[in-house]
C-alpha cells in the first residue's frame, strides 16, 4: 500500500511539470472583414461574424462583408505568414508565455509601399501582451472607395498538444 | 612447575574416585606440587560451579520455541514497509510544501492584453491603442492622407 501511495505522489509531483513544460500548441483565431457605411437603418453582418457583432458594434459603420475566418495554427517558432486581401499580409510571432498568464507576441501587418509597389513596408508593428480568449481589435486599414479593413484576433493556446505540432 | 608420579592419584582424589584416601592425604601434607595442584583444582571446580546453569528444553517445549523463531523471522520481513511509509511521508511533506509555496508565490489574477509597443511606416499616420471594460483591445490606425 504504501508502494502504491508513494508511487502516486511521485506522478502526482511529476505530471504537472512534464504538462508545464511540454509542447503548447498556439492558435491564432482571425476574422477578416470589410466595414463600409452605406446608410443603412440597421446595421448589417456577413454570416460567420455573429461571434464579433458586439465588438464591431463600437465602430461608425453599418455594414460588415465577412472577407475570411479562420483558426490559423501558429508556428512554434518563427514567423507566421498569413495573406489578409491582395493588399495586406499579417505576420505574427510565436507566442511566448510569461509568468503572468499572457502570451507575448509581435505583430506586423505589411502593405505595398505607394511609392516603391514592389517594396512592403509595415501599415502596423506591434507588440502584444496577449491574454489568451480576448480579443484584439485593428482598424483603420484603407481599402478602395473609402472602405476600412477590420481585423478581429484572438490567442488560443492548448497544453495538451502533443510535442511536434 | 615440577610434576610428581601422584598427580594422577591427587586428581582422583579431588574427583572423589581414590581407593587410597588416607595414603593420598598424607602425601599431600609432604609434597608441596601435589598440595598447589590440588588447591588449583579445587578452585576451578568452584569456578564452574559459580557458572548459571544452562536452560533446557524439553521435548514439549521445542514447538513452542520454533513458532517464536519463526514470529520473530517474519516481523524482520516486514521491516522494509518501515523505509516506503517514511518515503510516503517525506512524498506528502514535499506536495505540502510545494502546495504552500505555490499558495504564497504563484501568480496572480491574469492581467487584460496590453500593447508595449506600436509603430507605422505609413506617411502621415498615427497609431492609438486603448483597452474596453470588456477586455477588448482596440489598436487604430488613423491616416491624414492615404498612403496605401
Amino acid at each position: 500500500m504504501f508502494r502504491t501511495l508513494s508511487v502516486a505522489l511521485f506522478v502526482a509531483l511529476t505530471l504537472p511539470w512534464s504538462t508545464a513544460h511540454g509542447a503548447a500548441r498556439s492558435e491564432l483565431k482571425l476574422w477578416v472583414v470589410e466595414a463600409r457605411t452605406e446608410d443603412r437603418d440597421t446595421t448589417h453582418y456577413d454570416k460567420g461574424l455573429e461571434a464579433i457583432h458586439r465588438v464591431l458594434s463600437s465602430l461608425p459603420h453599418d455594414t460588415y462583408r465577412n472577407v475570411s475566418t479562420g483558426i490559423h495554427p501558429l508556428k512554434e517558432s518563427g514567423i507566421t505568414r498569413i495573406a489578409l486581401t491582395s493588399n495586406y499580409t499579417l505576420e505574427m510571432s510565436a507566442p511566448v508565455a510569461g509568468s503572468d498568464g499572457r502570451h507575448r507576441v509581435r505583430l506586423r501587418i505589411l502593405t505595398l509601399s505607394k511609392e516603391t509597389p514592389a517594396k512592403e513596408i509595415e501599415a502596423l508593428s506591434t507588440e502584444l501582451l496577449l491574454r489568451p480568449d480576448k480579443q484584439v481589435l485593428v482598424r483603420g486599414l484603407k481599402l478602395k472607395e473609402d472602405r476600412e479593413l477590420v481585423l478581429v484576433l484572438s490567442l488560443s493556446v492548448a497544453d495538451d498538444a502533443p510535442a511536434g505540432t | 612447575m615440577k610434576t610428581c608420579k601422584w598427580t594422577s592419584k591427587v586428581e582422583r582424589f579431588v574427583d572423589g574416585e581414590s581407593h587410597e584416601q588416607e595414603a593420598v592425604e598424607a602425601h599431600l601434607a609432604s609434597c608441596g606440587p601435589c598440595a598447589a595442584h590440588q588447591k588449583s583444582l579445587l578452585q576451578l571446580r568452584a569456578a564452574l560451579g559459580a557458572l548459571p546453569e544452562a536452560p533446557v528444553l524439553s521435548d514439549n517445549q521445542f514447538p513452542a520455541f520454533m513458532e517464536g523463531i519463526q514470529a520473530e523471522v517474519s516481523r524482520s520481513r516486514r521491516r522494509p514497509g518501515g523505509m516506503w511509509a517514511l518515503m510516503s511521508l517525506s512524498a506528502a511533506a514535499l506536495v505540502i510544501a510545494i502546495a504552500t509555496f505555490s499558495i504564497f508565490t504563484g501568480p496572480g489574477p491574469v492581467k487584460a492584453n496590453e500593447v508595449e509597443s506600436v509603430s507605422t511606416q505609413l506617411n502621415d499616420a498615427t497609431v492609438h491603442w486603448d483597452n474596453s471594460d470588456d477586455g477588448v483591445t482596440t489598436i487604430w490606425i488613423s491616416i491624414a492622407e492615404d498612403d496605401v
